[in-house]
């Protein structure tokens, strides 16, 4: 298994000259976001800077993807998808919107389209290697219980499974998640809430079990 | 709304928050693709959504009254450089659910009148968008024509012949995929026509709301853009509708 690359760390490009050192801060929910530079040069059509923000959100796209449905191999194609739309709509990209946003806007919609696609063909989840293997040797416990909890999350509605992940896994404010899914705040909040009682109430039945 | 987190919640999420292993070879690829969709290559040539927007935004009256009559040409993009045009086009031509199927329910019945008056066929086009005329076309996929050609047997319950057209010239396949046929891309191929390069099937429908869309080479969703849209109310997807018959 392919080790992962922590897009929390900074990171170096080697791969064209020059090469480009990512600066991340953190938000308000302490998830990681990009020096808003690179998005600059990036929508100036340095190549360089484009590198840099696919290499930068890479995983955590692809981690939110995985999540949305649940086949890695149709995550990937996702993420892809997503990278190369955001190059060509970037001179439409208003710098006044969060980039985190604006990116997450076109993945959830990638998403959505696969999944209406890929759902119709078959509804067999196949999660494959991910997440990814840290090292550590197999803990039955622990992949017995990654396997409920991906079980659990592909039994939500997808709305509710996508205001989850928004919400409790990539870190964003409800403001954010209104712009990235058209949903309003309050029906926001409700799907969050019951997509954690239902994780809550079938995660504690299988632990009792 | 209070949110309320526990020792439950915390695991859920720190497991979920896990990142995955992202392949060596991602960002190369990434920059592969967007260079090949530069030159013009690639299923991009289809996929002329707008992605900044959210899927099936609330179209304003303003915008509803700029839409294309039924039987307008549309025209779909190939080239980057178009677009923005077709992106204008396409937020147009998205109509409000009521105000869909009262233009459905128009053109059907236009169709079925149009029929009457004909020598008895196996299908007759009622609803229609002309060609558009000849520009260089260097993708193949540029216009994406739909014409849906509608038959009445029985007005009540026998099922109604209804003409799937889609001009997508390089396209390898294209099948249409309802909820007449299950959603099943192998079910009801689309025939090309060497002479035009357009593809079509005749598929029996019976009388009522349907669902739709195109999926070319056997995974490009692609709607049909002189039908109304609607939102999946499973998962979001967009989906083109039709009225077959008298509702």
């Amino acid at each position: 298994m392919m080790p992962a690359r922590d897009v929390r760390e900074a990171s170096t490009l080697t791969s064209s000259p020059p090469s480009l050192t990512l600066i991340g801060g953190r938000n308000k929910r302490g998830m990681s976001a990009i020096d808003m530079s690179i998005v600059q040069r990036a929508k100036r059509g340095d190549r360089t800077a484009f590198a840099a923000l696919v290499d930068f959100y890479y995983a955590r796209c692809l981690r939110f993807a995985v999540h949305m449905l649940g086949n890695a191999q149709d995550a990937e194609e996702a993420v892809q998808d997503t990278f190369v739309r955001v190059h060509g709509a970037l001179h439409r990209y208003d710098e006044f919107d969060r980039f985190e946003s604006w990116l997450f806007r076109i993945l959830a919609n990638r998403c959505r389209t696969m999944m209406g696609r890929e759902a119709r063909r078959s509804r067999v989840l196949v999660y494959g290697d991910l997440p990814h293997d840290r090292g550590t040797p197999p803990d039955v416990d622990a992949i017995v219980w990654r396997e409920e909890i991906q079980s659990a999350l592909a039994a939500l509605p997808a709305a509710q499974r996508e205001a989850f992940l928004l919400r409790h896994v990539e870190g964003l404010e409800y403001e954010e998640m209104g712009q990235i899914t058209g949903a309003g705040v309050s029906a926001l909040k409700m799907r969050v809430k019951r997509a954690c009682e239902f994780l809550r109430l079938r995660l504690a039945e299988v632990e009792r079990a | 709304m209070r949110e309320e987190r526990d020792e439950m919640l915390d695991r859920i999420v720190e497991e979920l928050k896990t990142l995955p292993a992202v392949p060596p070879d991602a960002t190369a690829r990434v920059l592969a693709r967007v260079d090949a969709a530069r030159r013009g290559e690639g299923p991009s040539a289809y996929a002329s959504q707008d992605d900044d927007d959210v899927i099936f935004f609330p179209t304003s009256t303003e915008e509803m009254r700029a839409s294309p009559a039924v039987g307008q040409s549309v025209h779909t993009p190939a080239s980057k450089g178009e677009s923005r045009t077709a992106g204008r086009f396409r937020r147009r031509f998205v109509v409000s659910l009521p105000a869909a199927i009262g233009y459905a329910v128009a053109a059907t019945l236009a169709g079925f009148l149009i029929r009457g008056a004909l020598p008895r066929q196996t299908t007759t086009d009622t609803i229609t968008a002309a060609s558009p005329s000849g520009t260089n076309d260097t993708l193949g996929a540029r216009a994406t024509l739909t014409r849906v050609a509608v038959s009445r047997r029985d007005l009540q319950e026998a099922p109604v012949t209804v003409q799937f057209v889609l001009d997508a010239r390089r396209a390898k396949s294209v099948a249409v995929v309802g909820d007449f046929n299950s959603w099943d891309g192998s079910k009801t191929p689309l025939q090309r026509d060497s002479a035009t390069g357009v593809w079509s099937a005749l598929v029996d429908v019976h009388p009522g709301r349907h669902v739709y869309a195109f999926l070319v080479d056997g995974s490009i969703w692609t709607l049909d853009p002189n039908a109304p849209r609607t939102k999946d109310a499973d998962y979001g997807t967009d989906q083109s509708v039709m009225i077959v018959g008298v509702p």
